[in-house]
């Protein structure tokens, strides 16, 4: 098996990092401070091209990323857990990508390949748009299925099974024939931590380098033109106070609405 | 004139009912840039609810019929719907930010050379152009985009327009497409029913829910305490939790999971991404606890308190105890 993993950078979401907002590039604003991190949803798409790997094991897995410079680093990640090559798209700008222009420029690069399976995360975990997957499929003509719970290849490499998860928990049984495209949700599986012999090695490794301008895929996209802070829905009344006063806050407005005894 | 194509959300023989937001958005919309809407379903009987559709809404629809439409297919729908765009060229094509929608929509874009935007959640005029507005980053900020594309394809959070009550002056026309022979790659044969038993969650009064939050695993035994002291209560959580096995699958809150409407909520450690808070956010009373101050709940919160849950959680647990010891007013037991 030939497989193709897409991994993104995403900014650090980590609660303790406080998130600005830039009103000129109308992105989460970057300096020097800012973090970087591999997007959990894609862990998650190599973590079962790894599983894959164990069960088909003359399998070969690729890794592909868009973005600038420093978005090697999610590539070279991706290495550590174990993805044998690493494929970077290098941006002229960093902050919003238009889904179509990744899909574009990641479709380019597969094309030559002939993978057998291509796999996305389900979303990113800055924009949430759930796109670039199904984008790249579309280009490349191959049938394709999100959200999917459980896989599993016919012994013949032939055709996959898939689960997709739906609204509440339930399941569309599915079969594809390969190549496809999947984009994987979470509890598939649960994704492994880099191994540190593994991450040093691909520190080190040559990674396979293409200018997306070189690229240059026409695209009329969508761009952002605003960000803000959203908008309360309920009261959001913000309890003052010491913790011990607090607790006697809520406790009176819970008694208060008989919603304790 | 601005055309719009409604794609109406169809699965166990309804048509679901943010198809009706998608009327509502659709409104606004021609508000925006005159124009008329129609709408279309894709089905194996989509006929009679096409026609009770149409009576509500006024909007004539298209029903596209076929016995191969039992289960969604991907790739059925975006040839079907592809065709049916060729042929009606609208501007504008309105579907769900469902699984479905989200499984379909972005392939369909490609296909009719449209630009795609999923989880809308308000539309405006801005600059004399549509823009939209969507969440981003767990729900903590919230961005605008607008279209370059000659043709935009929007997928929209459900949840978030609403159709006012009123009948229309007339009642919309109903047309049955044939549908020819369609081949797919993709084979769908049945629909697995929900591997959980999420009951506990439904029935429960209170509902005191983990998210990441938490930290640590046994950090839910704090969650599970402060549940065991309130009225028929039940714990539940966020996706991420039942992911790592911390909590069953019949525990999770959200679009995946459990939709709940408990008369309490309380929310610890939860970020409050649209995921989780599409199956919560009819809940009575929301209270959350958080020490990120900017976490999306708070915005769908009646009470927030800002602080660490390992430490408030216990001081609230031991005033709830003391009051029941000193018994006033007396327990129901």
């Amino acid at each position: 098996m030939n497989i193709l993993v897409c991994v993104k950078e995403v900014p650090d979401l980590d609660p303790e990092v406080e998130l600005e907002i830039d009103p000129k590039t109308n992105w989460i604003g970057e300096d020097d401070t800012s973090r970087y991190m591999l997007n959990r949803f894609d862990e998650v798409a190599i973590e079962e091209a790894l599983l894959i790997r164990e069960r088909f094991e003359d399998s070969r897995i690729d890794a592909i990323t868009v973005g600038p410079e420093r978005s090697q680093a999610v590539a070279r990640r991706a290495m550590g857990m174990g993805v044998d090559h690493g494929i970077h798209i290098t941006t002229a700008l960093s902050g919003y990508l238009d889904p179509l222009l990744v899909s574009k420029l990641i479709a380019d690069i597969a094309r030559k390949k002939a993978y057998d399976l291509i796999l996305t995360g389900i979303m990113a975990e800055d924009t949430l748009q759930g796109q670039t997957g199904i984008m790249i499929a579309a280009l490349l003509g191959l049938p394709w299925a999100s959200s999917v719970i459980r896989e599993e290849i016919a012994p013949d490499r032939k055709s996959i099974e898939v689960q997709r998860e739906i609204e509440g928990g339930l399941r569309d049984l599915i079969n594809i024939p390969l190549p496809c495209l999947l984009t994987l949700q979470t509890g598939i599986n649960q994704p492994r931590y880099p191994a540190l012999s593994k991450v040093l090695k691909a520190r080190k490794a040559e990674l396979e380098c293409y200018q997306a301008a070189e690229l240059c895929p026409d695209v009329q996209g969508v761009k952002t033109t605003g960000i803000d802070y959203p908008r309360k829905e309920r009261k959001g009344e913000v309890l003052e106070g010491s913790l011990d006063e607090k607790a006697d806050q809520l406790l009176n407005q819970l008694l208060d609405r008989s919603l304790i005894q | 004139m601005e055309k719009s194509l409604l794609i109406l959300e169809f699965a166990d023989n309804e048509i679901k009912p943010v198809s009706y937001e998608m009327v509502a958005a659709s409104r606004k919309l021609h508000d925006f840039l005159p124009g008329d809407p129609t709408a279309v379903v894709l089905g194996s009987k989509v006929l009679n609810p096409a026609e009770t559709f149409a009576q509500r809404t006024g909007l004539d629809v298209i029903a596209i019929e076929s016995e191969e439409l039992e289960y969604y297919n991907s790739e059925l729908h975006c040839k079907l719907l592809r065709d049916l765009i060729d042929e009606i060229e609208p501007g504008y094509i309105l579907g769900a930010n469902t699984t479905r929608g989200l499984d379909c929509l972005p392939g369909l874009s490609v296909a009719i050379g449209a630009s795609c935007i999923t989880g809308i959640e308000k539309l405006e005029l801005y600059d004399d152009r549509l823009h939209v507005w969507r969440s981003i980053c767990s729900g903590k900020l919230t961005m605008r985009m607008v279209s370059d594309s000659q043709r935009h394809v929007l997928c929209l959070q459900p949840g978030s327009f609403q159709l006012s009550d009123e009948t229309p002056a007339k009642a919309g026309k109903v047309t049955s497409k044939p549908v020819a022979a369609i081949e797919s790659r993709i084979s769908n044969r049945e629909i697995l029913p929900h591997q959980a038993d999420d009951s506990l969650l439904r029935e429960a009064k209170s509902i005191i829910a983990a998210g990441r939050g938490i930290g640590d695993e046994e950090n839910l035994e704090l969650i599970r305490e402060l549940a065991s002291h309130l009225p028929r209560s039940a714990v539940g959580g966020s996706r991420p939790l039942c992911d790592l096995g911390w909590l069953e699958y019949g525990q999770q809150v959200g679009i995946t999971g459990a939709t709940v409407s408990p008369e309490l909520y309380i929310a610890c450690g939860v970020s409050g991404t649209s995921q989780h808070v599409m199956g919560m956010k009819g809940s009575g009373f929301v209270v959350s606890i958080n020490k990120d101050p900017n976490a999306a709940i708070f915005n769908i919160s009646d009470l927030c308190i800002v602080d660490d849950l390992t430490e408030f959680i216990p001081i609230l647990i031991e005033k709830i105890k003391k009051r029941k010891e000193s018994g006033e007013p007396k327990s129901k037991g």
